[in-house]
């Protein structure tokens, strides 16, 4: 087993509660309706919303806008050089993505159109489902996407049987259980739930507040990045 | 003052008549956008700092020619539907469709100042063409349009401040702005549609405009 | 708001430009043969083994270096190889779909490596564990991030500036097999290719194109020069002509603006090497 746990402290040094260092800009691509980058831990990521535009495309909803997701990594985002063709991996977590952020929009404004959310992971680290999930919430939001809550994800994980959230690389690959958790706080709702591991039934519920408490934290920086892009020195949002 | 608000936030909350771009759920009043919320008695209304324009009947807009059909042009209004303009409203009279061509009246890639007539959800948006529909000008610049419609909404005379340093100066409620003028005046107003495009949300935006004006 | 493939501008757009080089001034300020500012930023993603970001204006893109192992080709046996794989994100512009490479991509990528090539930058020589059997493999791949024109110069700073900079471990060969040492070389750097691109709109004939600029021009022409000034590649491009004047015209342009540009992409390795 690695060690992953000594005396309280993880490998990077940080607490079981810890966030690894976290920043977010707003409006970095500038043909795209809205976008965001973020930093979270080692992971870089670029989210653009295109849309809502009119597509004539089989199988596109009428009565409300069609959400599409690509979440994509780049060939130099990791370790071993990745194949430029999307994996199945990424298309599954293309999936879930927009599974995690369709909740929050209200799209029966745009019928017949596509709002298209496009991630791009410039180096990826663990969590970067979550930290594209954090960005393309706020990227929603700055393409004026009618949003009833920004969303927000973050990992709980198990390493050396304690729960610990936001887990680094090394703690995702070698800790027991890895828990994705996004949530609409306002609503006390969840939009993104998945696991691979083990845990006990009072283990993850835990996990789960955990994640709640870290979430809140992660959109307060989600607010505060609004906040400078749009409201200059005189905004205020209280 | 104004409240800036950003999507999720509880704006208000009882019981009130009207409200727009806000979610009620139970007594809370939610915003949607990213903006300021003014209130007037009992109503409340989100203005949004970000999105796309939003097609309104009785709005003037500036768009661009993008196809031509037997009866109709097709307009690139800024917006998440395409604009339309009928052959019989260019001509003003009933249109014998064997006997006009658009194509003499209209070349792709023209500018044209429309009113908004109808807009019915997803459809396409149908436009009226204003008595000089085509336009001409010396330079184009493209602004959000929540920006746009806060020059327009402006009655103080930001528009007018403007226009002063130009011949003309059509502001479309699209965000797309059509300028007539030369040299010092038209560099001056460009550089001031400019830094209104760079300004930070509306709150900026005369600031900026007065300082790029007063320079020199 | 109907997809169209490529960006159309208004007539009244399209005028504006025209006057303004008539006057020898461009939309956004420049003179005919100025570029736009440019910023090379190296490193930038810390697991890749060279790195760089290039903005040029509104213009993003990235290029990363990974290092691999593989077999020479047969008529080369002593030589490392290159590949060099571009992307056009769908982040980067409305009209992108997502998909595979199409052809403004893959005719990037080839031009970007026809110049690293030709240039013979880097010496490949040097880039092989095992003669005849294995060698090194620089794969290069560019993402363009953000789209406003004139991507092949930036996308040729970007794959420059990380090959430049890329810093890897090395393998050796021990009893037979490829063991991963914890020695770090950097890639036989012998030259530093600059690409420099013109437009003719009209009768004129400018440097660095924005997008709109490329949405009206007549043809494109991208120059790549090595160090001495030989041109090492070239691709015109649009569905217009030059005339041989035209050409020759564009040729001493070029050769001239590469000087300029290449002492800006020479300072921003060196201060990365030195900082390193």
């Amino acid at each position: 087993m690695v060690e992953l746990m000594v005396e309280g402290k993880r490998t990077d040094g940080r607490g079981p509660y810890d966030l690894r260092p976290l920043k977010l800009d707003v409006g970095i691509v500038k043909n795209a309706a809205g976008s965001a980058y973020i930093e979270h831990g080692k992971n870089k990521i670029i989210a653009a919303i295109y849309g809502p535009r009119d597509i004539h495309r089989y199988g596109l909803t009428v009565e409300r806008a069609t959400i599409r997701c690509r979440y994509h990594m780049s060939p130099f985002s990791t370790d071993e050089r990745k194949a430029p063709q999307p994996s199945r991996r990424e298309i599954e977590i293309s999936k879930v993505i927009r599974d995690a952020l369709e909740p929050s929009l209200l799209l029966e404004n745009f019928p017949k159109t596509s709002i298209d959310i496009f991630i791009e992971v410039l180096q990826a680290d663990g969590g970067s489902r979550s930290a594209s999930i954090t960005a393309a919430s706020v990227a929603l939001a700055d393409a004026g996407i009618p949003m009833r809550d920004l969303v927000q994800a973050v990992a709980v994980g198990k390493v050396n049987g304690t729960l610990v959230v936001d887990l680094s690389d090394i703690e995702d690959k070698e800790g027991e259980a890895d828990l994705p958790v996004a949530f609409m706080l306002n609503e006390n709702k969840i939009t993104l739930l998945q696991m691979d591991g083990k845990m006990t039934v009072e283990e993850f519920k835990t996990a789960i507040n955990m994640a709640k408490e870290a979430a809140a934290k992660i959109k307060e920086m989600q607010k505060q990045a609004l906040v400078s892009k749009y409201f200059g020195q005189g905004g205020q949002t209280r | 003052m104004n409240k800036f608000v950003l999507p999720g936030e509880v704006v208000a909350q009882g019981s009130y008549r009207g409200w727009s771009n806000l979610l009620r759920i139970g007594n809370n009043y939610i915003a949607l956008f990213v903006g300021e919320v003014e209130q007037a008695g009992l109503r409340l209304r989100l203005i949004r700092y970000s999105g796309p324009y939003m097609p309104k009947a009785g709005d003037r807009v500036i768009g661009m020619v993008t196809d031509i059909q037997p009866l109709s042009l097709t307009i690139d209004i800024n917006s998440y539907v395409d604009g339309y303009i009928m052959a019989n409203s260019i001509f003003r009279r009933r249109i014998d469709a064997s006997k006009v061509d658009l194509s003499k009246v209209a070349n792709i890639g023209d500018l044209v100042l429309a009113k908004v007539q109808l807009t019915e959800r997803g459809k396409d948006v149908l436009l009226v063409p204003e008595r000089n529909w085509k336009i001409s000008g010396d330079a184009t610049v493209t602004i959000s349009p929540a920006k746009a419609s806060y020059m327009l909404r402006q009655k103080d005379g930001l528009l007018q401040r403007l226009r002063k340093h130009v011949r003309d100066l059509l502001v479309g409620a699209n965000g797309v702005i059509v300028i007539r003028g030369e040299g010092e005046g038209l560099e001056r107003v460009k550089a001031a549609l400019n830094a209104i495009n760079m300004a930070k949300g509306l709150t900026d935006i005369d600031k900026v405009v007065k300082e790029v004006l007063e320079v020199g | 708001m109907m997809p169209r493939k490529t960006l159309t501008i208004s007539t009244v757009r399209r005028d504006e430009i025209l006057k303004g080089l008539a006057a020898g001034k461009r939309v956004d300020g420049r003179g005919l043969l100025d570029y736009r500012k440019i910023e090379i930023v190296p490193g930038i993603i810390e697991k890749a083994e060279g790195s760089a970001l290039v903005k040029l204006g509104e213009t993003q893109v990235i290029a990363g270096v990974k290092i691999g192992l593989g077999t020479p080709f047969p008529d080369t046996p002593d030589e490392g190889i290159l590949i060099v794989n571009a992307e056009i994100l769908p982040i980067a512009s409305e009209y992108q779909e997502p998909g595979p490479p199409d052809e403004d991509a893959i005719e990037l990528a080839r031009v970007v490596d026809r110049g690293i090539r030709e240039s013979k930058m880097i010496d490949f020589t040097k880039l092989v564990v095992s003669p005849g059997k294995t060698v090194y493999t620089v794969y290069v791949d560019i993402s363009v991030l953000g789209m406003d024109g004139n991507l092949f110069d930036a996308a040729s700073y970007a794959a420059v500036a990380a090959i430049s900079t890329t810093r890897f471990k090395t393998y050796k060969l021990e009893n037979g097999s490829l063991v991963k040492t914890d020695e770090v070389m950097q890639l036989p750097m012998v030259d530093t290719v600059t690409s420099i691109t013109a437009a003719k709109i009209g009768s004129h004939i400018v440097l660095d194109p924005n997008w709109e600029e490329e949405s009206i021009m007549d043809a494109r022409l991208t120059l790549e020069f090595d160090k001495e000034g030989n041109i090492c590649a070239a691709q015109k491009g649009g569905a217009g002509a030059f005339t041989i004047d035209e050409v020759f015209n564009i040729v001493d342009i070029a050769k001239e603006k590469s000087m300029q540009i290449r002492s800006i992409l020479e300072g921003v390795i060196g201060g990365a090497k030195s900082g390193s």
